[in-house]
């Protein structure tokens, strides 16, 4: 009972904040807009508490752990260094310090700071080539190489999609002394609109069906929470 | 740089005074016609517009053979400023075509065969020197100016080059002297009986002239050569006429068709110039553009016998005055120029009037020439007149400027003036040829340099030898002038003089003395033959009494006398002595500034103060800046080679040693010294004094110049006539006299400005009685060309107001006729047509500010802030809604601070229409989600597991793990997606549950850790991660990689299961998985709005399945054979997804409509 209970008040104010979110339907008026923004506040606050607390008790606590139960040395100043590193990012803290002294140590931070573009920037750019560029090229190629004639249709529609796509984005500085564009690269541009209204409509699909899958699970729990109350 | 003319100092350009004497210094601009910016002279086009500053030049049309007659009777209206017109310093291309005619024809002369003309009456002695030695025939100063290497690359020692040069561009009166540059003009002695055709020519002229010119002074009175030239100003078809005449003498040949005219001296010139250009006597001042006789047409009559003249040939023969023969020398230089300029264009419009108006203006006497001719000439013609005319009449209105200044000297009446001022072109002349003697005052003026090279004196011949017209004079023995002293410049007799001659007969001076007039001319044996205006010159030297009439009559008795001197001796009224049958001159007829040379040759010891004082204005001031410059570097080394060789000859003269010489005389007389003291004649020319035989010569007279010169050489100073002193002169060049006690004020400035170290001595320009015509007169381009090298530009031409203090004396002050300045030169003439400077900068005093009290500190530059066309446009109209605006603004801004002001107020929410449709939206959704969930029966299709083959591979992928297998499990959604993950993470949890595998869960969101926890717990599973690990990744990919590294090294990973709702995280998983080598399976559970856009990842390599949405939820569990039928809940998967559905195509439904509601609406807007 106690479990259920809990699932019960959980369910209550769920359905609650629910509601209240909804609120924001009738818009930002005091009747309604302060439900709107306590639920979001709730939300955001809840998120932002559970990460802090995640991060406290995942990465410092048990970093800080790791180092204090370290045997060797060369383990500590493994896990020194990014303790060190993250203190010197905390000192950005200061940036905005009225005190000189603390505004040049937050200057520190850049360390930390440039160590972390530097790194992510090497990391982000080998998973972009290896894992994103090179894998679509191949299978723009596959697509491309398919025997039957069926099968060439969909390479053809994403290399054309592509191409097309590409030649919007980069088509508007190609435009004639007049100002106007020429009639095949504005029919190419036009192409390339439509593939990508393509796209946008799909991803809008995709989180419409999310959204509506997210309300009707919502009511559906709610539902189930409700005919528990009446027939357990 | 500008030049000084007191001290020759280089001036920047623009300067307005000089730099070292705060002398004020000339400025010449030229004017652009088009936009009036004054331009520095020489350039061609305008440095603003570029606009042609000077016009082209064309050819005159080469006038046919029968017509070129014509050009000879070109009055000489003076210096016409000629000007190169164009391409001054263009000289790559010469074309013959654009040449002026003048440059042509010394070109033509340069080229010209040397061969004499044997057919010609005359015979003539090739001139070896002429035709080995172009250059020596030109004169020094012109040689010299040849030499400069600056102007243009022509030497005149090219002859290939000068012709085409020479022969195109030169004017009249310079071709005609180019002439007797021309190569091979043999000298030989001619025939007493034959008259040389072109003497008959002449005389014809003079008939013709005499007969025209009644009114006027008699042209009988003027000196052959000077009725020579009024004989060709008279009429311009006279030679045309007289051509005839001349072939029935000589040889039908128009060169010798005006002979007949000519007088004998000049005859004897001529004979000596026809040998080589017998066919081109007619055309001697005529532009000749025909190359057959380029010599001879070009040069002029006057001057064509003093081309080539061999002293040895003809020692005897009267010889040419020096001054003359320095005119004739001119030549070289101007070929030399020509070839600096072979571009030049002179148009026939462009020719100067005493070019162009050869046949306007044939028969004009002196009357008519002040009109004419520069003040500067215009003047002395006046002066002239009254006793000149008779003598040279013509002369004076034709002779170049050099003559006629010459010939106003001469004349006796009319108190000379002196010259106000130059034309500039003289005076860049003048400047030039100091430029050449830039050492100091002991250098020879180039002028007189080249006439000393041609000083063979004509005055050594024998009175046998002497022309008819000073035949006339010899019969009148010179009365002794009895205040003088004995004139010193006593001639020897002309046999010792001819001997001397002969001796240097080597030498190559004495072209000039070739040029002398033969003595067997039969106009020379008896006076019948002279002209009617010979005749009464020899009448008019009745009674010449005077001592000066006597010294000139010693000198004219022995030959030495130069025939144009006594001729002009004779002219004197008061000379008393009659002409013998010698040369001899009356004393009395030599002019005054011939007989004051006589005696200021005389004394040696003659006081520059009272020379200057009668001295002419052209003679003192030379004389009173020569006197400093022989004080200052008498240094004998400063001569010309000529001059050494002269003084060579000269030692064994008993005159002062050469160290007192005047420099620039000193070449005149040392040679001259050699020859016979008779020939000093100086021709200093005091007009007055000349027309007063009475008054005394005095020594003191002597300028202080010349009594040096008188000193060292016995002899008077010589004038421009360049007469060299008999005794010195191994040619025995006539030296012409200065006329002693001419007033200094008679030099005019034009010689004073010649002399060398003029530049140097010379007066501010302030104190000089300069015509400001004259002054502003703008040098012509090819007379520029003419500056020595090493040297500055030309004084420029001023402006207005760079003359400070700048007076025009008056015609009556000055004596002399304003200038008359061509038309082509008035059209060149710089105006001001911009108007008063406008006092646009003239502002109010600052009343406020830093700058308080200044005026006009912050002017307004409107040349630049507007532009002239600028219009101001029409004030635009502002509607009265802006102007309420604006004032409304103005007054809340006005308004004090601590009043109160109106805040935005947040209007209140109503119920508006899209309230409205937003809860009929969310209402109709969840009234259709509720009904769906509740609606039995299934409304959905089943999908086949083919159409689906994400959810099949990802189901094998995970039926393939075998139980302890680790599986990496990645929650990357939060909470919000949890409605929707949780149902997908459960069926997949659920199925690795089946597989008894382990999990490592991680995640890099914060919510995902718990979440991740959570459905471990709910499927009773532990995360496998160590504990020194933490679940939660931080750094995002950074934290993927770091954590797929550490299980590469690890973990034996059998599958990577991501459920991500979030497309970045699900990339940075796959992303970083397929960095490895080897990288995991990856399964894929996400959300809806993840699959769609995750499908090229999906569909690609490196996934090996995957679950997207709901409805694949529902698909996966059918196909592993779940239960639609959750524990715990009511309602069935079933259920969920018809509503699911419902909500879909509500949705569906509402997106249509509000896509018809927008068009429509947007229909509306438009309409």
């Amino acid at each position: 009972m106690g479990a259920l209970n809990s699932d019960i008040i959980g369910l209550l104010i769920g359905t609650v904040i629910t509601l209240m979110i909804f609120g924001y339907l009738l818009g930002d008026t005091k009747l309604f807009g302060w439900a709107f923004r306590w639920a979001l506040a709730i939300l955001v606050g809840a998120g932002v508490g559970y990460a802090l607390g995640v991060a406290l008790r995942f990465i410092l606590w048990d970093w800080i752990l790791s180092m204090l139960r370290a045997d060797s040395v060369g383990e500590k100043v493994f896990y020194v260094v990014p303790l060190l590193l993250g203190c010197l990012l905390l000192l950005k803290w200061f940036a905005s310090s009225k005190l000189k002294l603390f505004a040049g140590l937050a200057s520190l931070g850049n360390i930390s700071i440039a160590y972390l573009v530097g790194v992510g920037t090497a990391i982000a750019l080998s998973g972009v080539l290896l894992g994103t560029l090179i894998p679509q090229t191949i299978a723009t190629g596959t697509a491309l190489s398919s025997r039957s004639g069926m099968g060439l249709i969909p390479g053809l529609i994403l290399v054309v999609g592509t191409v097309t796509s590409l030649w919007t984005f980069s088509s508007r500085r190609r435009t004639s002394k007049d100002g106007q564009m020429p009639l095949l690269a504005q029919w190419i541009q036009r192409l390339g609109h439509f593939f990508i209204v393509l796209a946008l409509a799909v991803a809008f699909s995709g989180a419409l069906t999310s959204a509506l899958t997210s309300l009707v699970v919502r009511i559906w729990q709610i539902l189930e929470l409700g005919l528990s109350f009446l027939g357990g | 740089m500008i030049r000084c003319p007191k001290c020759g100092t280089m001036n920047r350009d623009g300067s307005r005074f000089c730099n070292e004497c705060g002398t004020p210094v000339q400025r010449t601009k030229v004017r652009c016609p088009k936009c009036g910016t004054l331009n520095p002279v020489g350039n061609v086009f305008c440095d603003e517009c570029n606009a042609r500053l000077v016009p082209e030049a064309k050819l005159p049309p080469t006038p046919p053979p029968e017509k070129e007659p014509e050009s000879p009777t070109t009055p000489l209206k003076g210096i016409s400023l000629p000007v190169r017109p164009a391409a001054v310093d263009s000289a790559d291309t010469p074309e013959e075509a654009e040449l002026p005619d003048w440059l042509l024809e010394l070109t033509e002369e340069t080229t010209a065969p040397a061969a004499p003309t044997e057919e010609t009456t005359v015979p003539t002695s090739p001139t070896e020197e002429t035709v080995a030695e172009p250059e020596a025939d030109l004169p020094d100063w012109l040689s010299g100016l040849t030499d400069v290497p600056e102007p243009g690359p022509a030497a005149p020692s090219e002859p290939e080059t000068e012709p085409e040069l020479a022969s195109a561009d030169l004017p009249d009166w310079l071709s005609g002297l180019g002439q007797s540059e021309a190569p091979a003009a043999p000298a030989e002695t001619a025939e007493p009986e034959t008259v040389p055709d072109w003497l008959d020519g002449l005389g014809g002229e003079e008939e013709t002239s005499a007969v025209s010119s009644e009114e006027s002074a008699a042209p009988e009175d003027l000196p052959d050569w000077l009725s020579d030239l009024s004989g060709d100003s008279e009429a311009a078809q006279p030679h045309s006429e007289e051509a005839p005449q001349a072939s029935a003498v000589s040889p039908p040949s128009d060169a010798e068709a005006e002979p007949a005219a000519l007088p004998d001296w000049l005859s004897a010139l001529q004979d000596e110039a026809t040998e080589s250009y017998t066919e081109e006597v007619e055309e001697d001042w005529l532009p000749q553009d025909d190359e057959e006789e380029p010599s001879e047409q070009a040069l002029p009559d006057w001057m064509s016998g003093f081309a080539e003249e061999t002293p040895e040939e003809e020692p005897e023969e009267v010889k040419l005055p020096d001054w003359l023969a320095g005119v004739g020398g001119e030549q070289a230089p101007v070929e030399a120029e020509a070839a600096e300029y072979e571009e030049t264009e002179v148009a026939p419009a462009e020719l100067p009037d005493w070019m162009s108006g050869d046949e306007e203006e044939p028969n004009l006497e002196a009357e008519t020439a002040p009109a004419e001719l520069p003040d500067w000439m215009s003047g002395d013609e006046e002066e002239s007149e009254p006793e000149t005319q008779e003598a040279s009449p013509a002369f004076s209105q034709e002779a170049p400027a050099g003559l006629t200044g010459a010939e106003s000297i001469a004349s006796e009446e009319g108190e000379f003036q002196p010259q106000p001022a130059l034309p500039e072109w003289l005076l860049a002349f003048a400047d030039t040829e100091t430029d050449y003697a830039p050492s100091g005052p002991q250098a020879l003026p180039p002028w007189l340099l080249a006439n000393a090279d041609q000083d063979t004196p004509p005055y050594s011949a024998p009175p046998s030898e002497l022309p008819d017209w000073l035949l006339k004079y010899a019969e009148a023995p010179p009365p002794a002038a009895p205040g003088r002293q004995a004139p010193v410049s006593v001639s020897p007799p002309i046999e010792e003089t001819v001997e001397t001659e002969e001796e240097a007969g080597g030498s190559p001076e004495p072209e000039i003395a070739e040029a002398a007039p033969k003595p067997e001319s039969p106009r020379e044996t008896s006076a019948e033959e002279l002209p009617d205006w010979l005749a009464d010159l020899q009448e008019e030297e009745d009674a010449p009494t005077s001592e000066e009439a006597l010294a000139l009559e010693e000198e004219l008795t022995t030959g030495e006398m130069p025939d144009w001197l006594a001729d002009i001796v004779s002219e004197k009224p008061e000379a008393a002595a009659e002409p013998s049958e010698q040369p001899p001159v009356e004393e009395a007829d030599v002019p005054d500034w011939l007989a004051g040379g006589e005696e200021v040759s005389i004394s040696e010891s003659a006081a520059p103060e009272e020379s200057l004082e009668e001295l002419p204005d052209w003679l003192a001031g030379g004389v009173e800046e020569e006197q400093v410059d022989v004080e200052e570097a008498p240094v004998p080394e400063d001569l010309p080679d000529w001059l050494k060789q002269g003084k060579a000859e000269a030692a064994p003269s008993p005159t002062e040693p050469a160290e007192e010489i005047p420099d620039w005389l000193a070449g005149i007389a040392e040679p001259a010294g050699e020859e016979s003291a008779s020939g000093a004649i100086f021709t200093e020319g005091a007009p007055e004094e000349a027309q007063e035989p009475a008054a005394p010569q005095k020594q003191d007279s002597t300028p202080e110049w010349l009594p040096d010169t008188a000193e060292s050489n016995g002899l008077q100073p010589a004038a421009p006539a360049f007469v060299p002193e008999a005794g010195e002169t191994p040619e025995g060049a006539p030296a012409p006299d200065i006329v002693e006690g001419a007033p200094a004020e008679a030099v005019p400035d034009w010689l004073n400005e010649l002399r060398p170290g003029a530049l140097e001595q010379a007066a501010p320009p302030a104190n000089l009685p300069v015509d400001e015509t004259l002054a502003r007169a703008e040098v012509p381009s090819w007379l520029r060309g003419l500056k020595p090298p090493g040297t500055g530009p030309l004084p420029s031409r001023p402006d207005d107001a760079d003359i400070p203090d700048f007076e025009i004396p008056s015609e009556e002050e000055s004596g002399l006729a304003r200038a008359e300045i061509p038309d082509w030169v008035q059209a060149l003439k710089a105006t001001v047509t911009t108007e008063p400077e406008k006092d646009l900068y003239r502002q109010p005093a600052e009343e406020e500010g830093p700058l308080m009290g200044l005026p006009g500190t912050l002017r307004p530059h409107t040349a630049v802030d507007i532009p002239t066309n600028y219009e101001v446009p029409p004030s635009p109209t502002i509607p009265d809604v802006i102007t309420q605006q604006a004032q409304l603004w103005q007054q809340l801004l006005e308004q004090p601070r601590g009043k109160a002001r109106p805040v935005a107020q947040a209007q209140k929410q109503q119920l508006t229409m899209s309230v409205m449709t937003r809860l009929l939206v969310a209402a109709l959704l969840i009234v259709i989600a509720a009904l769906g969930l509740f609606v039995p029966g299934q409304f959905w299709a089943k999908v086949s597991p083919s159409s689906r083959p994400g959810i099949t591979k990802l189901q094998s992928t995970i039926d393939a793990l075998q139980p302890g297998e680790t599986v990496i499990l990645a929650v990357e959604y939060g909470t919000a997606e949890a409605a929707e993950m949780d149902m997908i993470a459960n069926t997949l949890m659920a199925h690795l549950a089946e597989r008894e595998v382990n999990i490592i869960a991680v995640s890099t969101l914060p919510e995902g850790v718990g979440l991740a926890y959570e459905l471990l717990e709910a499927q009773d599973m532990y995360n496998q991660l160590p504990e020194e690990n933490s679940p939660y990744l931080p750094g995002s990919y950074n934290g993927v990689a770091g954590f797929l590294a550490t299980q590469q090294r690890d973990q034996n990973v059998s599958l990577l299961l991501i459920l991500s709702s979030r497309v970045d995280h699900l990339t940075w998983w796959i992303e970083q998985n397929l960095t490895f080598s080897q990288p995991y399976p990856m399964g894929v559970g996400g959300t809806a709005a993840v699959g769609a856009r995750m499908s090229p990842y999906l569909n690609t390599r490196g996934t090996d399945g995957w679950l997207i949405g709901f409805a694949d939820m529902v698909h996966y569990r059918e196909q592993r054979g779940n239960s639609l039928r959750l524990v715990d809940h009511a309602i069935g998967l079933e259920s969920v997804l018809n509503a699911l559905m419902f909500t879909h195509w509500i949705a569906l439904g509402l997106i249509v409509l509000g896509l018809l509601y927008t068009f429509a609406t947007s229909k509306k807007r438009t309409k």
